[in-house]
């Protein structure tokens, strides 16, 4: 139903004229960039493919080298086409293939690419569907995501990191890949270790299956009291005050934590880890990567994290340069991590400022 | 498609996705901003849409994540001064200035329902969120708007 009243109070709201222009001037530059873009990169991602594919049947670290990262990040769509993944950091359940296809991490921040093949039909389709997505998790049983959180084996005992839902980057539909993008702060570093191991849960594999079904992005400080979920197939559960989760099926398991006895966690693979750059403002430490910039200080650390390039160009979040701001930190020490949707390479940043105060390098 | 048929898309949809933009940040800047980023993702996607309320439906979801994404940034990194824009009829305003004093998921569904006109299944599926979910957003929206729309009503 249409309301009049708010047709009158929201119709005035219009696109800019300048807003309209520039669209259409972004279309055209867009346009003339990108014309061959599709074809341009097939022979590249065979190549990488090919690689990547050595890279999982020998053990070798992924991306471990900057060109090959930069091309993982430049385009992922597609990649998959021609390779055979294998070895151990990939699981099986029902023709559901998922693998780690990189992992990089500067200590703070990491970020996993995970793929998921279905070699036995078009089920990972119905997941991408019409969504461009930013967060929500695969489901793929009840309740089970793949996944919410991530461990982290610094070789002194496992953390758990502070995690957010995947990103879907793309979906290959001549292969069904579906590659999802995982960012993750982990509060539980201390300025990097030089290697870390990641493992991703599947627990979802090896339980009752239902129609994949994307999960209803929320966020979880915004989960009400008594909410309820409905998935496709009529199942469904109801929002605790206690966070927990009671399936239809009496299934118990724990929304936040995602630990599931049945199946433990798999997907083990080795993490690049990336040089940083260390700095200070006022009383916070602050390290920059190619892959973001954190802060450590006290509670209150805050204010707008901003870069200039050498080129004189300050990336900004409406470029889509900056991507998720995490937060963590332990007793009165806060963690704040914001992590760039395209790799910036520390040696092309002139300058950074905190709340525009500069950031010290020694 | 053409930049032709791009442009008559950016004509025929600017306006709306700019309005879901706005009702969900609040700002003239970060909306147009991110009204950039969805019409920009319209034009670059091979996607084959079956209908005009196929194309509808694909830019409202897409702006929903789309705001989603920029509201986490600018959240942690600049102070919002929330000041919606103002109609200039009285009544209109008072309208506005109380949807946007909402919480962001009561006002996107408030809009979704009242201005576009999507049913609360159609909106559950546009903001990833169970029907009953909706229902129960709405039911607070009206709530709170309930003494404009009564007004309304005995006009």
């Amino acid at each position: 139903m249409k309301n009049e009243a708010f047709e009158r109070a929201f119709s005035d709201l219009r696109l800019s004229g300048e807003a309209r222009e520039r669209i259409l001037d972004a279309a055209l530059e867009d346009g003339r960039k990108a014309p061959a873009r599709r074809g341009f990169f097939r022979p590249l991602r065979a190549a990488l493919a090919a690689a990547l594919s050595f890279c999982l049947l020998t053990g070798v670290t992924l991306a471990a080298s900057p060109e090959l990262r930069e091309r993982l990040w430049g385009d992922f769509s597609g990649i998959k086409q021609d390779m055979e993944p294998g070895g151990e950091n990939m699981a099986v359940y029902d023709g559901v293939e998922a693998w780690i296809d990189s992992a990089l991490t500067d200590g703070y921040i990491a970020v996993v690419h995970v793929a998921v093949r279905d070699t036995q039909g078009d089920r990972l389709s119905s997941v991408y569907n019409d969504v461009v997505a930013s967060g929500g998790k695969l489901y793929l049983t009840k309740g089970n995501a793949l996944s919410y959180c991530m461990f982290y084996d610094s070789g002194e005992g496992v953390e758990m990191s502070v995690g957010y839902p995947p990103e879907i980057l793309g979906f290959d539909r001549d292969t069904g890949t579906l590659m999802l993008e995982y960012r993750i702060l982990n509060s539980g570093f201390s300025g990097g270790p030089s290697q870390v191991s990641v493992s991703i849960n599947t627990g979802a594999f090896g339980t009752e299956r239902i129609p994949i079904e994307r999960f209803p992005m929320e966020d979880k400080t915004e989960i009400e009291q008594g909410e309820q979920f409905v998935f496709a197939d009529g199942s469904g559960y109801t929002v605790d005050t206690t966070h927990e989760i009671t399936l239809d099926t009496s299934t118990f398991t724990s929304m936040f934590n995602n630990i599931n006895s049945k199946t433990g966690w798999v997907l083990v693979s080795d993490v690049e880890t990336l040089p940083l750059k260390e700095g200070t403002v006022g009383e916070a430490s602050v390290f920059l990567s190619d892959i973001g910039v954190t802060l450590r200080g006290k509670s209150g650390t805050a204010g707008q994290i901003s870069i200039t390039l050498r080129d004189g160009s300050e990336p900004t979040a409406a470029e889509g340069w900056m991507a998720d701001d995490q937060w963590g930190g332990v007793y009165d020490e806060i963690v704040r991590t914001v992590s760039f949707a395209k790799p910036i390479p520390t040696e092309e940043v002139e300058s950074l400022t905190v709340g525009g105060a500069a950031v010290s390098f020694q | 498609m053409t930049h032709r048929e791009f442009a008559g898309i950016v004509e025929t949809y600017g306006d709306m996705v700019f309005r879901v933009a706005f009702s969900a940040l609040k700002r003239r800047e970060d909306a147009e901003d991110v009204t950039q980023e969805v019409l920009l993702k319209l034009w670059r996607t091979d996607k084959v849409f079956a209908s005009e309320e196929h194309t509808r439906f694909w830019l409202i979801r897409v702006t929903v994540n789309e705001c989603r994404r920029a509201a986490r940034w600018y959240r942690r990194n600049i102070p919002v001064e929330e000041v919606p824009e103002r109609p200039d009829a009285p009544e209109s305003r008072e309208l506005l200035d109380t949807v946007m004093g909402l919480p962001e998921k009561l006002r996107v569904a408030a809009y979704l329902f009242y201005y576009e006109g999507y049913s609360t299944r159609e909106i559950g599926r546009l903001v990833s969120a169970p029907e009953a979910t909706v229902r129960s957003r709405l039911a607070r929206a009206r709530e709170k708007l309930r003494d404009i729309l009564k007004e309304e009503e005995n006009l």
